[in-house]
C-alpha cells in the first residue's frame, strides 16, 4: 500500500466514521456504518504499520550499510565476482 | 433494533461456512432462485407499469441512465489513480459498480415493505435500465485500453474482433437479467388480472425464496473472506465507499425526480449496488484479461454484503434527511 492509498484509505474510513455518528443522531443504523468505520480505519493503520515492519525486515544489516557507506568505491569491486582483479586492488588500498 | 428475517439467513448462510457446516445445496439451486427473484421483479414492475406509465416516467427513465453512466465514471478514476489497478482491472470493476445488483433490490424491496414505506411499484423497469450504461462505459473504457498496434489488425484478427463484438452485443441486450426482467415487466403490462393465476408462486413466495437466496448468498460470501486477504485493504474500503457515495447520489437524484422516501431509497439502493450477474459475464467477452476474482470479490463479498447489513437503513435515513 503507498501513500495515496493509505491517504485514501484514512480519509475515506475517518468520513464514513464521522457519517455513521452524524446518522446516530437521528437513528440507530448509523451504528452499523461508524463500526464500519472505525474497523477500516484501524485496518488501514494495521496495513500501513505491517508494511512498515515488512520494508524494515528487508533493509540490508547494519554492518554491510555501514561498509558501503565508509567505502563505496571498494566494496562493489570485492562483491563484482565478473572481475576478480579488483579485489587484489581492493586489499592493496 | 429488530433483525430483519432475509438478514438473518444471510448470517446462517456465512456462519455456516465459517464453522465449515456441511452444508450442500444443489449445484444449480442460486440460479434458479436468481431466475424466481428476476422474473417475480419484473413482473411486480409490470403491473404497476400498466397503472402508472407517463410521460414523466419516461423524463426519469432518462435520468436514471444517465446516473448508471456517471457512476463508472466517478469509480473509475479512484480505482486506476489511487488504487494503481491495472487499466482494464479498473474498467472491469467500475462497470461493475454502474450497474446493479437485483439480490440487492429485492432485500431493500422487503426491508420497505416490513417498514410499510409505500414506494413507486414502477422502479423495477429502473433496474432494468440501470444493467445497460454501464456496460458501454466498460465498453468506452476498454477501448482506450486497447494498445494502437491492436487496431492495426489482420483479417483474421478483425474476425475475432467481430465476433467478440458480437458475443457482446449479445450479453448486453440478451444477458439472462435482462431477457427475464424486461420479459416479465412486459408480461406483467399486458396480463392485467390474469396475472392472478401465477401469483401465488411469484408474489407469495417471494420472501420465502429471498430468505433461501440470502442464504445462499451468505454462504458465497463467506467463502470469499479468504480473497479480501489477497485484494487488499484498497479495495476493501473502495467496496464500501463507492456504495456510499452512489447511495447518496442515488437518494438526491430520486428526490429530485419528485419520487416518494421509499421510491427514492430505491434508487439510492440501485446506485449503491454492484452487478455480480449481467455485467461480470459481459466483462468476460470485452476484458478477458482483467482480474474477474477481484471484481466479483469487490462487487458481491464487500459491497453485496455492506449494503444487505448496513447500507440499507442508512440509505433510507439519508433518503428521509434529504427529502426533508
Amino acid at each position: 500500500m503507498n501513500n495515496l492509498q493509505f491517504k485514501f484509505n484514512l480519509v475515506v474510513s475517518l468520513s464514513i466514521s464521522a457519517l455513521g455518528a452524524l446518522i446516530t443522531q437521528i437513528d440507530a443504523a448509523g451504528i452499523g456504518l461508524l463500526s464500519v468505520g472505525l474497523m477500516l480505519t484501524l485496518l488501514s493503520l494495521l496495513t500501513k504499520s505491517a508494511g512498515k515492519q515488512k520494508q524494515s525486515n528487508n533493509k540490508p544489516l547494519l554492518l554491510s550499510n555501514t561498509l558501503s557507506n565508509a567505502l563505496p568505491n571498494v566494496l562493489p569491486k570485492l562483491i563484482n565476482v565478473q572481475n576478480p582483479q579488483a579485489i587484489g586492488q581492493a586489499q592493496c588500498k | 433494533m429488530q433483525i430483519d428475517v432475509g438478514i438473518t439467513f444471510f448470517l446462517l448462510g456465512a456462519f455456516a461456512v465459517l464453522v465449515r457446516a456441511q452444508i450442500q445445496f444443489p449445484k444449480g439451486l442460486y440460479q434458479t432462485l436468481t431466475l424466481f427473484l428476476m422474473i417475480a421483479i419484473g413482473l411486480k414492475g409490470g403491473v404497476a407499469l400498466a397503472e402508472h406509465a407517463s410521460w414523466a416516467l419516461l423524463a426519469q427513465s432518462i435520468y436514471i441512465m444517465l446516473f448508471g453512466l456517471l457512476l463508472p465514471l466517478i469509480a473509475f478514476p479512484v480505482l486506476f489513480y489511487i488504487g494503481m489497478l491495472k487499466r482494464d482491472d479498473a474498467a472491469s470493476i467500475a462497470a461493475h459498480y454502474g450497474s446493479v445488483s437485483v439480490g440487492t433490490y429485492a432485500v431493500a424491496v422487503a426491508y420497505l415493505e416490513a417498514k410499510n414505506v409505500y414506494y413507486e411499484a414502477y422502479i423495477p423497469l429502473f433496474v432494468v435500465l440501470l444493467e445497460m450504461p454501464a456496460i458501454v462505459v466498460g465498453i468506452l473504457l476498454a477501448k482506450r485500453s486497447s494498445s494502437p498496434s491492436a487496431t492495426n489488425t489482420s483479417a483474421t484478427n478483425t474476425s475475432v474482433a467481430k465476433t467478440n463484438h458480437h458475443k457482446l452485443l449479445h450479453e448486453m441486450f440478451f444477458n439472462q437479467g435482462m431477457v427475464l426482467m424486461v420479459g416479465g415487466l412486459i408480461i406483467g403490462y399486458v396480463s392485467g388480472e390474469r396475472i392472478d393465476k401465477v401469483a401465488p408462486l411469484f408474489f407469495d413466495l417471494f420472501y420465502g425464496v429471498l430468505a433461501l437466496f440470502l442464504l445462499e448468498m451468505g454462504m458465497v460470501a463467506a467463502s470469499r473472506l479468504q480473497d479480501l486477504k489477497q485484494a487488499g485493504s484498497f479495495i476493501v474500503t473502495f467496496g464500501i465507499a463507492m456504495p456510499i457515495v452512489g447511495g447518496i447520489l442515488g437518494s438526491l437524484l430520486g428526490v429530485a425526480m419528485g419520487l416518494s422516501v421509499g421510491g427514492a431509497t430505491l434508487v439510492a439502493i440501485l446506485g449503491a449496488s454492484a452487478s455480480y450477474i449481467a455485467v461480470p459475464a459481459a466483462m468476460r467477452v470485452v476484458l478477458p484479461n482483467a482480474n474477474h476474482s477481484l471484481s466479483i470479490t469487490s462487487a458481491l463479498g464487500i459491497t453485496f454484503t455492506f449494503n444487505v447489513l448496513v447500507g440499507i437503513p442508512v440509505y433510507s435515513v439519508i433518503t428521509q434527511w434529504i427529502s426533508g
